[in-house]
């Protein structure tokens, strides 16, 4: 599939793109963070996949409105937050969950989210308390509400400021590497969540859980040095190793990547040699593919 | 993790971003009372009223605009010094937290947040103003107290508190460390020390323009003659307090014409009310020249017996405290002597008071006291022995009986450079040390920290009388010694005892004490009264 009917494919027909980016760049001094990403998302979960340093966290945080990019068009929720309106209007409907979210210590669960919902402007107390509740029941923290953030875990503050991005229901949520650190039952359940979440809306999932793309997201986009690599359907950058994926009882040295597994065999991606045995690929295989071929060139 | 069951509130579309503020001001507001500083501050700076109530030891004669004036004193390092570390704190939050990544993104601007962070001091500055209500209401109601209660004065600590959080909010938006609020505030102590100073030297400028302003006399005056412009230092600091707020506002984002038009309401504002501090008021110097040279005409004067007692309006609760040590002083006298008409003129040097190091001389002082004194004939009340606008600490209780034993005694008050010696010293000792148990009290304070003679100053006046060491040696041993007989001795040599060529010796032997060394010619001060 190519990229650009890739991002048309996950837009239905009459919708608004939740995203609309176009050649977004970014640059830190001489390095350039984002280098004209362009990009379209829609609803569903999306996920986003790239190595540490690849520029994820830039572009969420550029999405977040929390940064604003040097050259580019960006289009959010149907507005521009390169503007001041437009920037407001896209906060309003913004759900942002940043890598290592901070903490009050000495607030409880409750208070923290509460103070999330008065600066989304959520300004009548009842309504305001009803919300707060509701995001920590979808959370699972009903009963740590009254616990101060000290006293909680570290999978429990994952999900405290979880339930701080979904406060007031927004349209669109974006997600920097919220599973990081946590448990696989603790994973597993937010997987339910994000499923849930992006049944209504659109979510923007950047992770290095590749499993969690697989079973997750409707669209995958991998950045790698500030630039779109790829933008499909998981199974389409699982399909980028078709036929590069193979086992033998050695190493291969000349494999992109070779590993030896639990069954005591080498999984090899990359070049296969005459008579490998193939496997079929994972969206890892395709990943790494993707990566590393870039990486080499 | 569960479904969610109750109904989902969105994000308005468009809410008053006023509303937001002041949601968010009420829960800063409650984070700031919450804060352990500011539970600290609070504690510590009710914990002297505790201790007075808990030792018994509550001034039971306050001067109120006075008291009002040390509780500005307190409060400000106290309460204002945890305002503004308070306030640079919870503003620092998000930063300190690391949950500025978060809340940059959310709705509610910048320049609204810093308003409700400024709004969020509002209630402690009130439960501060409470406080100090409190506090110089339960004076009030005290039987002895005096003086007036100023409510621009009460103001005046909550509106420092105002201002210092003000303060705090704007280094927090100006500096995003923690460690710049505290340094702040020793700075802040520092000029607050040098403006200590400098009104103690009459420097009108720094007393005025820092926000306590501190009392240049070392004594309470009359109500009505309080030279402090306490309206418009309060709105001085109200436009300081304003001028930070427009600050920080600005430091946040705020920009353009309401920007503009606050920053030069507050500025203009600011310097009206700074300059007007300055403003000289004639009729208060005059009154405060009448109140100093001839009292009458603004006193009020009770008679109780055969006593007339003439005090400043606003001090006639002391009037019963006064009266219980002259009641002690009489006590002892023979009766002839007891039942000489006496009246008591309170007295004060309103002006002309010399601060900043200067000094006055004998001369003046005589010139002064003989006025005053001439004055004070002509109201009516010849020989009245002065009393000053402090009381309630054993000194000023010790030195007023001594000005009344002196009057029994001479017949005359309190002179600038009084020296009472011979057995008249040793009585006049004793009279002030079996007056009252305040009197009692003065005089041991006195005598541990005199030398060479016992003084009783006025420090209000200056005028006052001192007894050689050898002469007062006698008086305070006559005090161990069983007071009837002690009395009735005295009494039945009263005539005796009070000549001025009677020796301490004698005094001594009548008394049944050892006889004192003799001091050598060289050390023994010449005797004037």
């Amino acid at each position: 599939m190519s990229i650009d009917a890739a991002a048309a494919a996950t837009t239905p027909p009459g919708t608004t793109a939740a995203v609309q980016a176009d050649g977004l760049t970014l640059r830190y001094g001489r390095k350039a963070a984002l280098d004209g990403v362009t990009l379209t998302l829609g609803p569903g979960v999306t996920g986003l996949l790239g190595p540490n340093g690849a520029g994820k966290t830039t572009l969420l945080r550029i999405l977040a409105t929390a940064l604003a990019p040097d050259t580019g068009s960006l289009r959010v929720l149907g507005h521009d937050p390169l503007t001041g309106p437009g920037r407001l209007a896209v906060r309003r409907r913004l759900g942002y969950l940043p890598q290592d979210p901070g903490f009050h210590p000495g607030f409880t669960a409750f208070e923290f989210v509460d103070y999330v919902a008065i600066l989304k402007e959520l300004t009548h107390r009842g309504d305001r308390h009803a919300e707060v509740r509701r995001v920590l029941s979808t959370v699972g923290l009903d009963d740590q509400r009254r616990t101060r953030i000290r006293a909680l875990s570290g999978g429990m503050r994952q999900r405290v400021a979880l339930a701080a991005a979904l406060v007031g229901d927004p349209d669109l949520l974006i997600l920097d590497e919220p599973t990081v650190g946590l448990d696989p039952q603790q994973r597993m359940r937010f997987r339910e969540l994000f499923a849930d979440l992006g049944e209504d809306r659109a979510v923007l999932l950047s992770t290095h859980q590749t499993e969690d793309v697989m079973s997750l997201c409707r669209q995958v986009v991998v950045i790698d040095q500030g630039t779109v690599r790829f933008t499909g359907t998981p199974a389409a950058l699982a399909a980028l190793a078709d036929g590069r994926v193979w086992t033998s009882a050695t190493r291969e040295p000349r494999a992109l990547a070779s590993w030896r597994t639990g069954t005591g065999l080498h999984r090899h991606v990359g070049d296969p040699p005459p008579g490998a045995e193939l496997l079929p690929p994972t969206i890892e295989d395709g990943y790494l593919m993707l990566v590393d071929l870039h990486g080499a060139s | 993790m569960t479904t969610a069951v109750a109904p989902r509130v969105s994000a308005p579309a468009r809410v008053p971003r006023r509303r937001a503020m002041l949601a968010l001001a009420r829960v800063e507001s409650v984070r700031f009372l919450r804060h352990p500083l500011t539970i600290a501050a609070l504690l510590l700076f009710v914990s002297p009223w505790i201790y007075d109530l808990a030792t018994g030891t509550t001034d039971r004669y306050p001067v109120l605009h006075d008291k009002a004036v040390d509780l500005q004193i307190l409060g400000i390092f106290v309460l204002g010094g945890g305002a503004l570390i308070v306030a640079n704190l919870n503003v620092l939050r998000a930063h300190r937290h690391h949950t500025d990544a978060l809340y940059s993104t959310l709705v509610l601007p910048d320049p609204w947040r810093t308003g409700a962070f400024l709004l969020a001091a509002l209630p402690y500055a009130a439960v501060v103003a409470a406080l100090v209500t409190a506090r110089i209401g339960a004076l009030a109601l005290l039987p002895g107290a005096a003086g007036r209660i100023d409510p621009a004065e009460l103001a005046t600590t909550p509106a420092v508190v105002l201002l210092l959080a003000a303060v705090g909010v704007l280094l927090a938006k100006l500096v995003r460390s923690a460690i710049v609020a505290p340094l702040a505030m020793f700075g802040f102590a520092v000029a607050a020390f040098v403006a200590l100073v400098a009104a103690a030297r009459g420097n009108t400028v720094l007393r005025l323009l820092l926000p306590v302003m501190f009392t240049d006399l070392p004594f309470s005056l009359p109500a009505e003659l309080v030279d402090r412009p306490s309206l418009r230092h309060l709105a001085y600091l109200a436009g300081l307090a304003a001028l930070v707020a427009v600050a920080a506002l600005a430091r946040s984002g705020v920009r353009g014409r309401p920007l503009a038009a606050a920053l030069t309401l507050a500025t203009a504002f600011t310097a009206t009310a700074g300059a007007a501090q300055f403003h000289t008021d004639d009729a208060l110097r005059r009154a405060a020249i009448t109140a100093t040279a001839n009292p009458a005409a603004t006193q009020a004067c009770h008679r109780r017996g055969d006593v007339t007692y003439c005090a400043f309006t606003d001090f006639t609760p002391w009037i019963p405290g006064w009266e219980a040590v002259v009641r002690g002083v009489r006590r002892p006298a023979p009766a002839t002597v007891a039942a000489t008409p006496l009246s008591v003129r309170q007295r004060v040097w309103a002006y002309g008071y010399p601060t900043g190091g200067a000094s006055s001389n004998v001369a003046d002082e005589t010139g002064r006291n003989t006025a005053w004194e001439q004055a004070a004939a002509a109201a009516g009340t010849p020989a009245a022995i002065p009393v000053s606008t402090t009381w309630g600490d054993g000194r000023s209780e010790a030195t007023f009986a001594a000005a009344v034993a002196l009057r029994l005694m001479t017949g005359s008050a309190f002179a600038p450079t009084g020296t009472v010696c011979g057995a008249r010293g040793a009585l006049l000792v004793w009279l002030v040390g079996q007056a009252t148990p305040g009197t009692a009290t003065g005089l041991r304070d006195l005598d541990a920290s005199s030398w060479g003679a016992l003084v009783f100053t006025d420090a209000t006046t200056f005028m006052g009388v001192s007894v050689p060491d050898h002469d007062a040696a006698s008086g305070l041993a006559a005090l161990g010694r069983p007071h009837a007989e002690m009395a009735a001795l005295f009494a039945a040599n009263w005539t005796e005892l009070t000549d001025p060529a009677t020796p301490t010796d004698r005094f001594a032997a009548l008394a049944g004490l050892p006889l004192a060394p003799q001091p050598s010619p060289e050390e023994r001060p010449a005797c004037t009264i």
